[in-house]
């Protein structure tokens, strides 16, 4: 590692843990969850980094080379496509194979989980989960015992390792020789969007709230344990940066507010609570607008989270919730997209002068940053950061 | 809360599915027009919208209320056969290109055919010229276009486009969570929102009540 | 999706992190020559892999 990038690495690091600390770093913090944008920037296909691991890390690494940014989400695609297709897994589909080479991968849902699976379900879900879910989700296990549904399970194993190994390897690349910081280092879900999300599907959840209301309440119960070791598991042990959860369904207006104290809140915070028992931090991010449950979320410990504003109201979030936890947010991404650098550096600037103040406050765009934004509007963010976010 | 005063339109604005379902079958055979119930129905569907606008309802709420409506249907179908069901008018919708996700269009799809509009659904990932072809089989004075992605912006201003160019009189709607004044202008649409309910509005207002 | 797919569970309520279960394994096992902390611990620890693979296609 040369000199100065350690002491890039290192100024990074301080600066970034100090704002989700509360505290006021050397100037405001930049990070940006950059996804297809940065296959865009670096010349690949969608269908290139979906499918291929060392395009998709090496995104990574022309970012880092070309944009002064504090943090970094890692590798642009979260999912492998290959590894998909080993499985023959059915709820993502992914540029270069069902849709075009350069668009945005999506997500299929459907009730992958039936309401008359509760019971099985609740009794244990891992093996509910290998037993009767993964044959629906993944074609090439339809038939569990069949030489393809074995075969489907070894490449899937060996999969998720050299996946897990390509993106340790390139952090072990990115930190000493970019001054690369993590955003995050684990993950989790809500257990109600564990529940909503892949098994029973938003139009299935909606149904269970009034035709089944103690079996949701049972199912939640039941993730809880499973979503908290997940998350400390995927943490490794690494403690000094948050645990990532990306926040879906409880969301304004999916539940009613009774609902949402009812069925949603009670097992995130236990979940979000443990985590930082055991030290871990978690990234709150919050998609949509949490505007009215901002209270409620303020019940959680000092410092536990970093509240993140997509569609929240700003002024509320930093009213209700600053000086409680560190907020990041939310440049436009149709601004970002759409928009002029000077729209671009006004709005970073009136967000650090009536936001950054006193400290805990992270820049970043409102939500993940996708092939549409444009270069010179990222630029221009970044820039406007530097300059009006020395403290 | 509402001016409804028929038992079966409370029933739906109350999401009471055994109780509208009673209704339904018991004025079947009491011999009301199944039009008459499919109307009050929709007076309810109506105000449900309206509850969601208000923000006492919730998207919990719409989807249930949606799926008591379906079950409600399924019963009148077979009964309406034959008589002419009157559509307030045509209207065509879709999610865009290269976006899968029907949420917001479903909802809207719910709220248009659940006030008395036709709804021709295209489905998702709908290219252009199926949404030109659709406008001139209908003849569509309304077009409703859905999108979740940001990144499919584009694929947005491209069906917009592609419907004005055929020179078509209809009238485009754009819908998705980051709809804005400035995104419309840029995809060239008549309107645009956010709001699930304005599809209602917008349609009787280009459409009439 | 179709019901023929339901199958019924082996355990109940297993932890996280566990498939089958060291108490299980143990007793197939039989008499162990060595250390069996040393086997349980190995184990376990696959157990935990094969756990996060199971769980991975759920938590997205």
């Amino acid at each position: 590692m040369s000199d100065d990038k350690f002491k890039l690495l290192e100024e990074r690091k301080t600066r970034y843990l100090a704002a989700m600390n509360l505290e006021k770093p050397d100037k405001v913090p930049i990070r940006l969850m950059l996804s297809e944008f940065s296959a865009k920037h670096a010349g690949y296909t969608f269908q290139e980094i979906y499918y291929e691991l060392d395009k998709n890390i090496d995104c990574v690494n022309k970012l880092l080379n070309d944009f002064d940014l504090d943090t970094t989400g890692g590798a642009p695609s979260l999912w492998w496509a290959s590894l998909h297709d080993a499985v023959g897994a059915k709820y993502l589909k992914f540029a270069g194979r069902e849709l075009d080479v350069n668009t945005q991968f999506q997500y299929h849902e459907e009730e992958y989980m039936l309401a008359e699976d509760y019971d099985a379900f609740i009794e244990n879900p891992t093996e509910w989960i290998l037993n009767t879910y993964m044959p629906r989700i993944h074609k090439e296990f339809a038939e569990p015992g069949s030489y393809r549904a074995n075969v489907a399970l070894i490449k899937g194993g060996i999969g998720m390792l050299t996946q897990l190994g390509a993106n340790q390897k390139a952090w072990g690349t990115w930190a000493p020789e970019y001054g690369g910081v993590p955003t995050f280092t684990a993950f989790s879900k809500a257990p109600f969007d564990t529940l909503a999300d892949t098994l029973r599907g938003l139009s299935g959840i909606m149904m269970d709230l009034y035709q089944r209301p103690e079996k949701v309440k049972a199912a939640i119960e039941a993730l809880i344990p499973h979503n908290i070791f997940y998350g400390m598991a995927t943490s490794g042990g690494e403690m000094e940066f948050p645990l990532f959860i990306p926040l879906h369904r409880g969301a304004f207006p999916f539940l009613n507010p009774k609902q949402w104290k009812e069925f949603y809140w009670p097992s995130l915070k236990k979940v979000i609570e443990a985590f930082w028992a055991n030290g871990k931090r978690t990234l709150f991010y919050a998609e949509g607008n949490w505007t009215p449950y901002l209270e409620s979320i303020a019940e959680l410990p000092e410092k536990s989270i970093v509240f993140h504003v997509d569609m929240t109201d700003m002024a509320q979030a930093k009213k209700i919730l600053g000086g409680r936890f560190c907020i990041s947010g939310n440049v436009p991404n149709t601004m970002l997209a759409f928009g002029k650098p000077d729209e671009v550096k006004e709005y970073v600037k009136r967000l650090i002068d009536e936001y950054a103040a006193d400290g805990g406050f992270i820049i970043d765009a409102a939500a993940v940053i996708l092939a549409d934004a444009k270069e010179e509007n990222i630029r221009a963010l970044i820039e406007a950061a530097r300059e009006y976010g020395v403290y | 809360m509402h001016h409804l005063t028929d038992e079966l339109s409370i029933a739906i604005v109350g999401l009471e599915e055994e109780k509208v379902m009673a209704l339904v079958k018991e004025r079947l055979q009491a011999g009301v027009k199944p039009l008459d119930i499919v109307k009050k129905l929709q007076d309810g569907m109506t105000e449900v919208g309206n509850l969601f606008e208000a923000q006492e309802y919730y998207l919990s709420e719409l989807i249930n209320c949606g799926a008591i409506m379906k079950a409600a249907m399924v019963e009148l179908e077979p009964h309406l056969a034959g008589s002419e069901q009157e559509y307030r008018g045509n209207i065509v919708i879709g999610t865009v290109k290269g976006d899968i996700h029907d949420l917001g269009k479903d909802i809207v799809v719910m709220l248009l055919k659940g006030t008395g509009y036709n709804v021709l659904d295209l489905g998702v990932d709908v290219p252009p010229e199926k949404f030109v072809d659709a406008v001139k089989e209908h003849n569509a004075p309304l077009l409703a276009l859905s999108v979740l992605l940001t990144s499919c912006l584009e694929s947005m201003k491209e069906a917009v486009t592609a419907v004005k160019e055929a020179g078509l009189d209809v009238k485009v709607l754009i819908g998705g969570p980051m709809i804005d004044d400035k995104v419309t202008a840029y995809c060239g649409a008549d309107f645009g929102s956010t709001l699930a309910n304005d599809g209602v509005k917008i349609a009787e207002k280009v459409i009439g009540a | 999706m179709t019901k023929e797919t339901l199958v019924k569970n082996t355990f109940q309520g297993l932890p996280p992190g566990v498939c089958v279960p060291w108490e299980q394994k143990e007793k197939e096992l039989g008499e162990i020559k060595g250390d069996p902390a040393i086997i349980k611990k190995e184990w376990e620890q696959l157990e935990a892999f094969a756990y996060m693979y199971i769980w991975g296609w759920v938590h997205r």
